[in-house]
């Protein structure tokens, strides 16, 4: 089954093009180790960041969010944070590629970067591909989730993926 | 239905009509990667041990590049290439080694043909494009690709860009590129496959072809490809031996959108730090002041981009104390530049001329230190791309990286011309 997407809005994004390496800072884009990436995940934006995140929360972002040369620690740090999934008006190609290969939900939803505030409880229902915002009620249309991407989510990942749907078809 | 290039090209592998917005498994006909640490080293591990395949089918789909750390600096180095080696031995794989970028050694050995979908993990693969081909880097998929020999892909769409005109002289194919994004910005062509034709793209040449289809992503582009004409087919020629049908979109194909753009009012243009996004006219920078400047990587090194840098540099100095780093695209165009005459003009000019290699786009040679600025044709200008994480990274022409190697400092180079 689909994980459930139903948490707090950690941070909004609403710049274009966002640069997803700032999520740990340039000076960490290659590092490794995962108690390093966790202490400095979003602390350029809000320090307290790393205390103040839960398990379940959701990142959202704007326009082609991943624009750029996107390395792997940040989304690294963002899950071991408990980040959920990452909800954007859309995301920059070879980011999405790269990211949804992890297992990582990525959802593109037009007009979540100005629709919802930090700290909102949002909630994706997978069935009707939409988004809502629990304070207000309101509902926001996503575009539709590719069918590959639903499949590396469900098996953790390009490996599982190809172990369970691909190669057991073989 | 009418068809956009892409859709004839995917279209071509289902072996049916597909158009865009459909998902499904397609055979590349190319699968390729480049050896550094944590790419074909994994994919080793993770065929072999974690999925348990020894063997592929099609081996002479696969074609393997050893160009980044290049030449080996060290020893670890040098046995992340012997991981390579192996890898290559065992499943029956081409490999490449010292002849250069990879993403240009795949179309100057013959490899690609219009038509063509490849793949590689990085998506500067869409440089092949230029011959009417897809390229496109699927990143941590490729071992999809490895193991498996299909890619789930959704058709893309297209975003046609018609170029009219002529350059300018001063004026280059990464002013064009620039231009564009600067243009229609960094998203304008977000999941499309960027489609070039028009009368305009006649007029440039295939080095200049090869950098525009490199550049794909920094407009959001999946990938680039041209429409072949009479240019294309004499390359191919020398390099594939063969005659090919002529590829183009279907009139009446349908695009996300379509976009003009007249060569002759493109003006220089650099891409200011920290962001690709960051595309400024050269009028907002002049004065500034540099400390190196780079030719080369798989964007541009070719033998125009040398011309151009010599149009400027004959007869003059690189200023004292400047580091200006050539290094050419593949070692073929090393010995063209050669046999032309620009390896020893650059030179005299103080030029540094270097065997073929990844490193200098990525600081593994020539980096920065702290505080420093270059002007670079390298494909990237984010904070530690090419050494320090505080050190600046302006991409631009090599006209303007040329000037302002003279100069010490950012100088528009038709002052010079």
């Amino acid at each position: 089954m689909l994980p459930t997407i139903r948490g707090r809005v950690a941070w909004v994004f609403q710049e274009p093009n966002f640069d997803i390496d700032l999520i740990v800072g340039v000076d960490h884009m290659k590092t490794q180790e995962i108690d390093i990436l966790k202490s400095v995940c979003m602390t350029s934006y809000d320090a307290r960041f790393p205390d103040e995140v839960q398990p379940g929360d959701v990142i959202v972002g704007g326009a082609n969010f991943g624009y750029g040369h996107p390395h792997y620690p940040s989304c690294r740090a963002l899950r071991a944070l408990g980040v959920s999934a990452i909800i954007a008006e859309s995301f920059s190609p070879g980011f999405y590629r790269g990211e949804s290969s992890n297992g990582f939900p990525l959802i593109e939803c037009p007009n979540v970067s100005t629709t919802v505030k930090r700290w909102q409880t949002v909630a994706f229902d997978w069935d009707n591909e939409t988004l809502t915002i629990a304070e207000t009620g309101e509902k926001l249309a996503c575009q539709k989730v590719p069918q590959k991407s639903k499949d590396l989510i469900l098996t953790d990942g390009i490996i599982g993926y190809l172990k369970q749907v691909r190669l057991s078809k073989q | 239905m009418s068809q956009t290039i892409a859709e004839k090209i995917f279209s071509r592998i289902a072996g049916q009509k597909v158009s865009a917005g459909t998902e499904r498994l397609f055979p590349p006909d190319l699968i390729t990667a480049y050896d550094y640490p944590g790419y074909i080293d994994k994919y080793e591990t993770q065929m072999a041990d974690e999925l348990g395949i020894t063997k592929v089918n099609h081996p002479e789909k696969f074609i393997l590049f050893i160009d980044h750390l290049y030449p080996a600096g060290n020893p670890k180095a040098q046995q992340i290439h012997e991981i390579t080696r192996r890898f290559a031995r065992n499943y029956g794989f081409k490999l490449y080694e010292g002849d250069g970028i990879g993403h240009q050694v795949i179309s100057e050995k013959g490899h690609v043909h219009p038509g063509m979908f490849v793949t590689h993990f990085d998506g500067h693969i869409s440089t092949i494009g230029a011959l009417g081909a897809i390229g496109i880097g699927i990143r941590n998929s490729m071992i999809e690709a490895f193991a498996t020999e299909e890619v789930s892909l959704v058709v893309p769409s297209s975003v046609r860009i018609n170029l009219e005109g002529k350059l300018q002289r001063g004026v280059t194919a990464r002013d064009v590129f620039h231009w564009i994004v600067r243009k229609i910005g960094p998203d304008g062509c977000r999941q499309a496959v960027i489609e070039y034709g028009g009368k305009g793209l006649g007029s440039l040449e295939m080095d200049e072809r090869f950098t525009l289809c490199n550049l794909a992503m920094f407009l959001g582009g999946i990938s680039a490809v041209m429409e072949t004409d009479e240019k294309t087919h004499a390359y191919l020629r020398q390099t594939t031996g063969q005659e090919h049908p002529p590829m183009a979109p279907d009139p009446g194909a349908r695009y996300e959108k379509e976009v003009t753009i007249n060569l002759s009012e493109v003006e220089p243009v650099l891409v200011a730090p920290p962001s690709p996004a960051n595309t400024i006219p050269i009028s907002e920078a002049l004065g500034v002041r540099i400390d190196s400047g780079y030719i080369g990587s798989c964007a541009s090194g070719r033998i125009k981009d040398f011309e151009q840098a010599v149009e400027i540099l004959e007869g003059r100095r690189v200023a004292e104390g400047f580091r200006l780093n050539a290094v050419p695209t593949t070692t073929a165009i090393q010995a063209q530049m050669s046999e032309l005459g620009l390896t020893p003009k650059l030179i005299r000019s103080g030029a540094q001329v270097h065997v073929s290699t990844c490193d200098f786009c990525i600081g593994q040679m020539g980096a920065l230190t702290e505080g420093e600025r270059s002007v670079s044709t390298g494909t990237l200008n984010i904070p530690g791309r090419m050494g320090s994480n505080r050190a600046e990274i302006y991409t631009a022409s090599p006209y303007t990286i040329a000037a302002t190697a003279v100069h010490g400092k950012i100088v528009d180079p038709r002052t010079m011309l």
